[in-house]
């Protein structure tokens, strides 16, 4: 299951690529087809899970290359817990929602589009899904060619400063992950995902920190932390916005999950050590990317800043090392995916409407096009986590473990993230849904049928698992709780001492 | 097993293709010129063919003393009938565009192919010198194909100059290895109180080779060579020269680690022999300047050709790290990641000229960038082959490069070269910036409408052939080595 | 019980269903010329409350005073050890709340069905309106504090959406994100202190009856006593910061008067009579908490007693109708507070309630002269509308005697009792309590001064206007006719000198009673009810005739904004300029890091990028054309090579 899984985006990259030049006309229907099949599988994944009680599933490993010079041979092995398993569903489902969207902007050249979305969205499985280090950091460079040569080929005019300045700050990002890697190799004779944990806690507390920060090096780049945004913004805003989507809805999502299921597992004892200053990083990353966006003009850059404050809150959510707070991480993945997935695609439209990304040169949508506006207001609020959206229950989770495991002041400090993210939100609603209808856009547009359809499933999902979210913690929990490669060896042993520091 | 192998046992591949090659100038003047470039490629890829089924056939084993066989050979030398082929399509591609009225390239193809067999199968200096030449005076006509053009004539020129003096530091080389051990055995072991030539001689014939190889600093020839070749030959020489040249160096250094009569290249062996200890900081050193070099001059160039050339460079530099990776063990050394990564690197390095020689036009700048800018969408499959090609030189999953470049790099994170492996892995990062210009400029949406680029269907075949065998190794890196 | 325990749930799903139907309706005809059916979808926009309401009434009549339901629907948040329920709790304090909410919501909606007629978006502000008492109802009606924080911040939701309800206007839009941010920044104490509670109660922290019963349980007594002290004080602190959010008082007050942009009824159904009481509500919920921090108990009743003289005296220098109405309800809810600071939680609750219905008849009159004059709201531009609108003015009259306390009216008894509670509170009562009669005083003055402004004299505005100045149709007439009864009759529920006429009290001490004993301590014996009520009519009257006398004489003149003009635009608005102390730096910050730190950043990447180019041009000279230099250096470098590590080994 987990192959066919892992193998399903390829093949139908493949499929596309098979579609002789002249019958070019149906690799859209094809894709949207191959797409939709693609998240029904994941959603067998979840459901598996959830019928299981969120027992990992996971695949005979299988001896792939080993690595010279050292005891260590690279297994090609899969698992998949609920955190796996939610993950890959995002990112089938935003997929297929921005292949659908961004077919009348590509249009001709969308079969080369189409392959390289699916190229990037079996890289990101593969993420989600590799039990070895190696065969993880594999699809991790994975997926910078396809992005790249995206942002490259169909990005906007500064394309492709912008895809070198993401592949370089990605690559040189990892690099230090895999002379990590190397070590562990030579070091434990392993990479396997289950054992490195075990083999490590011998070697000395030095090395074993060396290696965590190559790991979160890593990760912060992508997701990105506070010092290591530069490519974020430039890259959201050159990249077509379909692709926008996929990044900041799902790619960015591999750095926290890294940090869930590699650092934080693997390295215990360090992360324990750190946590708390790579939690206030997280923190000064969210103050950092919502002051900044409260100054954007272009809304991609805006909704690029956004996801970084979000993303930043979700990694100090992962350094509480507190169990609510790290489901609330998960559900707050889970969330900021489908809205800023949602909110990207919506962006699109009246990009696509009047040529451009300013925010000033938009006003009375709310009159001129009713239903896009009442789309974005409700996916605006469901960014902003007002309950009982699914944002809202990730944050109170994660906010709850940072006041009681880092004390009121940075709860506190935390929490003023949340008011400035309304801000910055409210003032893009304020600008481009109400006052007087600018003339930049003469006739008033409306959103698509088609559109509605790949959009709307988004922003439904937010309100249900909202509502709902034990749909999904029933997944998660034994997911970060049981498993060996769990966070549950990383805990404190008893959070209720680190109360009120 | 073939009843007349035995006759000369482990040659027949060879032989095989030097038939060929004396075939292909048979039937040359007899063709008509309409025919010359229709009929002669598919003659020698029937012979590369036939060698490499012969390959696949014949058993492991040495021959005289001089030329050996082993597992990790045949796959170099399938690897070389790969880029061979690749060569042959990509001269049947660019020859009747410039309506070049000869079909004697092929043959000098074949025949250079044939001195590259040699120097990978010789385990003896002599033999391996023959190989040598054999297969660079081939090539030295092949650069200067087109007469009149003043690049080729430079390039010729320098090859040639350059070239020979190397052959001759290689033969000094030879003599004082000779002279300190009594053989041109690569195995023999030194005489007492020679030392100092033995010394001597090692590095004379080391560096010989890494001057064919394209290492820093003997580097400067690459450049302007390939840049004055053609295509097609320019991805036939910056492929099998590299190969004929590592295969030398490394069953030299195998050797004068550990004298015995007959090694498998792949295997890690105990080192017994007098290595000479400094010269693993002078590969650090070489390997490293060649990276660097390789990556920073590749960055500003605009001409496929010339990135190309400086990315020979830069991988000669890992291919020469790689020497230094030890077996499992120790005090050992195990070269099965300098073959892999030396076979992805010439599949992909393969690949991608050939497909550039499709798509590049008649005329002498048709590979810069702006040139290629658009093809992508009128030849899908050449581009999409080429950009796999240029993942994997670039050292990017899921092709081979990736796999290949990690490993070279754990191994000598393993040996303790720890700094090395971190410099060698951020420059891969800024090599990576120029492949990545091409396949940019590939895939853009064109500016003007090009004419269309048409190509024969011996090159669909081969790269077909390429691109399985590069995905396959990508896919199951055990299929090379262990 | 548990029959009727099973219909809780129905009671905020029929608001919600209602405002799915009408937001789909309002869809649908989105791109219609002129939207839906006014009939039909005002008819269901009504009908989802009423039911609401009479639900709720049957309820209340099958459950005896002292009783409750409670109802666990479903689990919403299980992770490891927090478990939120969707649970709702129907006691004697939620019951009092819905019945008014519910109340007086289906009559404020009869009564824009007619105020909004014609209007583009007139089934979206149902829909809105229906949303709104769906939050509203899950606030009160919640047993935990997470489901009470989602009614809570659905409200905020709600008032944003109508307070930018006419969105052409930018302005309407710039009041709407003030009031929104404001109250972000309320919740933001809210969530601090839910998170206080789970802290100090673990998961009890969260269940209203649960925390009750833990800080009832002599078991916890000495966590309390202990390191327990300080979570008590912060979760009492933070929650009350979210009270003076929604429920405007110092210092996050300024957004209620800037709301008055949203359409009159609005005003009326959130920004007087539920929303902003929702704090008051919330502190009563809490009380066993709060009596638990004597400090906190102090700050909040001079918070109120500083808000409710503040807005008294801006209310003075308002001449915008609906701006004297907000900060008339701002200086109310102050009472309401300071009643509560000082352990009167019922009295405040009552308070609550009456005011309900006189400001709400208040705001509606208002909307029915705004409506008659084709919306004008400067006072300075009415004046002699007694004669042309006799209903309205009667309906204004009901309601303003109600506010200053005229006796036997419902604003009389629930004034008095608060104050003399106040007065009898154990700290600093008697300074409390007059300056609390003082500002009785005041709310005299202004509103007898916009009676005086709107009705006496002579009509000050343009002439064509009162031409076509008319009487409201009667889905308005109807609810401000029962409102304005209700104002004056309201009050016998619990009228403090009439013996029995006390059942608003009973039914709120089992809510409250264990609290104010706590707060209070015994009762001790104060001066007789019958002095207070002098003082408070006297004080009443005073301010009647005084703002009589002058008002009638000073008449402003017509020009110029409905804007507070000189020092009064001081008074009113200091806080805008405290929020500034807030905001600047806020902005200054976010240029400093976009502007610079930004910019360092990208500099760096350039910088780096620079270096890759200059080393590139480097070796491309290296790589130079000539043979005989590229032999040298081939050879000679090697040589180097060889000779540095040879230097280097020997």
């Amino acid at each position: 299951m987990l192959h066919l899984l892992l193998a399903s985006p390829f093949i139908a990259a493949l499929i596309i690529a098979l579609v002789p030049a002249k019958f070019s006309r149906i690799a859209f229907p094809l894709s949207l087809l191959l797409g939709s099949i693609i998240t029904i599988l994941s959603f067998i994944v979840v459901s598996n899970g959830a019928s299981s009680n969120g027992a990992p599933m996971a695949t005979e490993p299988f001896a792939w290359f080993h690595i010279p010079g050292t005891a260590a041979t690279v297994q090609y092995a899969l698992f998949s817990d609920g955190l796996s398993a939610w993950m890959n569903v995002l990112a089938s489902v935003l997929t297929l929602s921005a292949l659908w969207v961004s077919f009348s902007s590509v249009r001709e050249r969308f079969a080369m589009f189409a392959i390289s979305v699916f190229l990037m969205q079996g890289a990101l499985f593969g993420c989600f899904l590799a039990s070895d280090a190696v065969l993880f950091f594999l699809f991790f460079e994975a997926l910078v060619p396809p992005a790249a040569l995206l942002i490259a080929s169909f990005g906007g005019p500064g394309r492709k400063r912008a895809a070198i300045l993401f592949a370089a700050f990605t690559l040189i990002g990892s690099a230090p992950m895999a002379v990590a890697l190397w070590a562990i190799a030579t070091w434990t004779g392993t990479t396997d995902g289950t054992q490195i944990a075990h083999a490590v806690a011998s070697l000395p507390f030095v090395k074993v920190s060396l290696l965590f920060f190559a790991f979160a090096l890593a990760f912060a780049v992508k997701t990105p932390l506070l010092p290591f945004h530069g490519w974020q913004a430039e890259t959201y805003s050159e990249a077509p916005t379909g692709v926008t989507a996929i990044l900041s809805g799902a790619m960015a999502k591999v750095g926290v999950f890294g940090f869930l299921r590699w650092t934080i597992p693997l390295f215990p004892q360090v992360a324990l050590h750190y946590a708390l200053p790579i939690a206030l990083l997280g923190v000064a990353t969210m103050i950092y990317g919502s002051l900044v966006a409260l100054r954007q003009h272009d809304i991609k850059r805006l909704l690029a800043f956004s996801s970084l404050a979000h993303l930043g809150l979700a990694v100090a959510g992962c350094f509480t090392l507190y169990q609510s707070a790290i489901d609330g991480v998960v559900l707050m993945l889970i969330a900021h995916g489908f809205s800023a997935g949602a909110m990207f695609l919506l962006a699109s439209l009246p990009e696509r409407w009047s040529k451009t990304c300013n925010i000033s040169s938009f006003g009375g949508m709310a009159g001129r096009s009713p239903i896009f506006a009442v789309l974005f207001l409700v996916t605006c609020i469901a960014a902003v986590a007002v309950p009982p959206t699914l944002g809202f229950v990730g944050e109170f989770l994660i906010l709850q473990g940072i006041w009681q495991t880092m004390g009121p002041e940075i709860a506190l400090l935390a929490g003023l993230g949340a008011i400035l993210s309304a801000a910055y939100t409210l003032r893009l609603v304020q600008a481009m849904l109400f006052g007087k209808a600018s003339n930049e856009h003469e006739a008033a547009k409306e959103i698509s049928i088609g559109e509605m359809f790949a959009i709307v499933p988004l922003i439904v999902a937010l309100f249900v698992l909202g509502v709902a979210p034990s749909a999904v913690l029933r997944t998660i929990d034994p997911a970060v709780g049981k498993n060996p490669t769990a966070v549950a060896t990383a805990y404190p042993e008893k959070p209720s001492d680190a109360t009120l520091r | 097993m073939l009843p007349f192998a035995d006759l000369f046992p482990n040659l027949l591949p060879t032989v095989i293709v030097a038939l060929g090659a004396l075939l292909s100038l048979a039937l040359e003047p007899i063709l008509s010129i309409a025919n010359k470039h229709r009929i002669l490629p598919w003659v020698a890829f029937a012979f590369l063919v036939g060698s490499a089924i012969s390959t696949m056939l014949i058993q492991p084993g040495v021959a005289y003393n001089i030329l050996a066989m082993d597992p990790t050979r045949s796959m170099l030398i399938l690897v070389l009938l790969v880029c061979g082929a690749l060569g042959i399509a990509g001269l049947a591609t660019q020859l009747p565009r410039t309506d070049f009225r000869g079909g004697e390239p092929y043959a000098l193809m074949l025949l250079s192919l044939t001195g590259v067999m040699l120097m990978v199968q010789s385990v003896d200096l002599l033999a391996l010198f023959v190989g040598m030449e054999l297969s660079a005076i081939p090539i030295y006509a092949l650069v200067g194909l087109h007469r009149q053009s003043t690049n080729a004539n430079e390039g010729l020129f320098k090859y040639f100059i350059t070239g020979s003096l190397f052959s001759a530091v290689f033969l000094y080389g030879a003599a004082l290895w000779y002279g300190s051990t009594g053989s041109t055995s690569m195995s023999a072991e030194v005489v007492n109180g020679r030392e100092a030539l033995h010394l001597l001689g090692f590095a004379f014939v080391v560096f010989a080779l890494l001057f064919k190889a394209g290492a820093a600093p003997l580097h400067f020839w690459v450049a302007d060579t390939y840049t004055g070749a053609s295509i097609p030959v320019t991805g036939f020489m910056s492929t099998t020269v590299k190969i004929g040249a590592f295969a030398g160096l490394g069953a030299f250094w195998l050797q004068v680690a550990a004298p015995s009569h007959f090694l498998d290249l792949g295997l890690p062996i105990q080192i017994t022999g007098s290595l000479p200890l400094l010269s693993l900081w002078i590969f650090v050193a070489i390997g490293l300047a060649s990276i660097v070099v390789g990556a920073f001059s590749g960055l500003g160039q605009t001409k496929a050709r010339r990135l190309m050339a400086f990315s020979a460079v830069a991988n000669a530099g890992y291919l020469v790290l790689a020497l230094l990776i030890p077996g499992t063990s120790g005090a050992s050394i195990g070269l099965s990641p300098l073959w892999f990564y030396l076979i992805a690197y010439a599949l992909s390095s393969a690949i991608v000229l050939a497909g550039l020689s499709a798509l590049a036009g008649t005329d002498e700048d048709d590979d810069s960038l702006g040139m290629l800018r658009g093809l992508g969408r009128q030849q899908p499959f050449l581009s999409a082959a080429i950009t796999l090609g240029l993942i994997s030189l670039a050292g990017l999953p899921p092709a081979a490069g990736f796999l290949a470049k990690f490993g070279i790099l754990a191994g000598l994170f393993s040996t303790g070269l720890v700094k090395t492996a971190a410099v060698a892995l951020l420059l891969a990062v800024v090599s990576f910036a120029y492949y990545f210009k091409i396949v940019v400029a590939i895939w853009q949406a064109p500016t003007k409408d090009i004419q269309p680029r048409s190509f024969p269907p011996i090159l669909g075949v081969t790269l077909v052939i390429g691109v399985f065998a590069l995905v396959a190794i990508s896919l199951m890196p055990s299929l090379v080595g262990r | 019980m548990i029959s009727q325990s099973n219909y809780l749930w129905i009671l905020p799903l029929l608001p919600l269903l209602g405002s799915a139907i009408l937001g789909a309706i309002a869809l649908a005809t989105s791109h219609h010329e002129k939207g839906a059916n006014e009939h039909r979808t005002g008819f269901l926009a009504v009908l989802f409350p009423a039911l609401a309401f009479i639900l709720t009434a049957f309820l209340s009549l099958q459950l005896e005073i002292g009783h409750s339901l409670r109802q666990v629907v479903a689990p919403w948040i299980v992770a490891d050890a927090i478990t939120v329920n969707f649970g709702f709790l129907f006691d004697d304090l939620s019951r009092i709340m819905l019945l008014f909410i519910t109340g007086i919501g289906s009559l404020i909606t009869l009564y824009s069905v007619g105020y909004m007629h014609g209007d583009r978006g007139f089934t979206r502000f149902m829909a809105y309106l229906n949303l709104f008492l769906f939050s509203m109802i899950t606030l009160v009606l919640a047993d935990n504090l997470v489901l009470t924080f989602l009614g809570w911040e659905g409200v905020g939701l709600c008032s944003y959406l109508l307070i930018g309800f006419w969105h052409k206007e930018a302005a309407n839009g710039a009041a709407a994100n003030k009031a929104f941010l404001v109250n972000r920044a309320g919740d933001l104490g809210f969530l601090l202190g839910i998170f206080a509670l789970m802290t100090l109660a673990g998961p009890a922290g969260i269940s209203y009856t649960e925390l009750r019963e833990w800080l009832h349980n002599p078991l916890n007594a000495e966590i309390l006593a202990g390191q327990g002290q300080v979570l008590v004080v912060l979760a009492a602190f933070f929650l009350f910061w979210g009270c003076t959010a929604k429920s405007a008082q110092i210092p996050l007050l300024t957004w209620l008067p800037d709301a008055m942009a949203g359409p009159t009824p609005v005003s009326a159904l959130i920004h007087a009579a539920t929303m902003v009481t929702s704090g008051v509500y919330l502190v009563t919920r809490m009380s066993d908490l709060f009596v638990l921090s004597p400090a906190i108990m102090h700050m909040i009743a001079f918070v109120g007693l500083g808000t409710a003289m503040w807005a008294a005296i801006s209310g003075l220098f308002q001449d915008d109708i609906k701006k004297v109405l907000a900060y008339s309800t701002v200086s109310q809810l102050g009472f309401m507070f300071l009643a509560a600071g000082c352990g009167a939680f019922d009295a405040a609750i009552f308070h609550v309630f009456t005011h309900a219905f006189f400001k709400a008849t208040l705001f509606l009159g208002a909307g029915s002269v705004i409506h008659a004059l084709a919306g004008e709201q400067d006072l300075r531009k009415m004046g002699g509308l007694a004669k042309t609108l006799p209903r309205t003015f009667l309906i204004l009259v009901f309601g303003w005697v109600s506010i200053i306390g005229i006796p036997g009216t419902a604003g009389f008894w629930s004034k008095d009792l608060l104050l003399e509670r106040v007065y009898n509170a154990p700290f600093m009562g008697h300074t409390l309590y007059y300056a609390a009669l003082a500002t009785a005083v005041l709310t005299a003055i202004y509103m007898t001064r916009m009676m005086v402004l709107a009705f006496m004299g002579k009509y000050r505005g343009d002439e064509h206007v009162k031409a076509h100045a008319h009487e409201s149709p009667w889905t308005m007439q109807l609810p401000m006719w029962i409102l304005a009864i209700g104002s004056l009759l309201a009050g016998f529920l619990w009228a403090g000198m009439i013996p029995g006429a006390d059942l608003f009290g009973r039914t709120l001490s089992s809510i409250v009673g264990d609290a104010q004993r706590i707060a209070v301590g015994a009762e001790h014996e104060g001066p007789s009810a019958f002095v207070f009520a002098v003082l408070g009519t006297a004080a009443a009257v005073i301010g009647l005739l005084t703002s009589f006398i002058i008002f009638t004489k000073f008449v402003p003149s017509p020009v110029g904004l409905p804007a507070p003009r000189g020092f009064g635009k001081v008074w009113t608005f200091a806080f805008d300029s405290l929020h500034a102390l807030f905001i600047k730096p806020t902005r200054a910050l976010a240029w400093v890091l976009q502007t610079i730190v930004q910019s360092l950043f990208e500099a760096l990447q350039n910088a780096i990028g620079l270096f890759a180019i200059q080393t590139s041009d480097l070796l491309r000279k290296l790589q130079s054309g000539s043979i005989r230099l590229q032999l040298g250096l081939s050879v000679g470098l090697t040589l180097l090579i060889a000779v540095a590590i040879l230097g280097r080994l020997f």
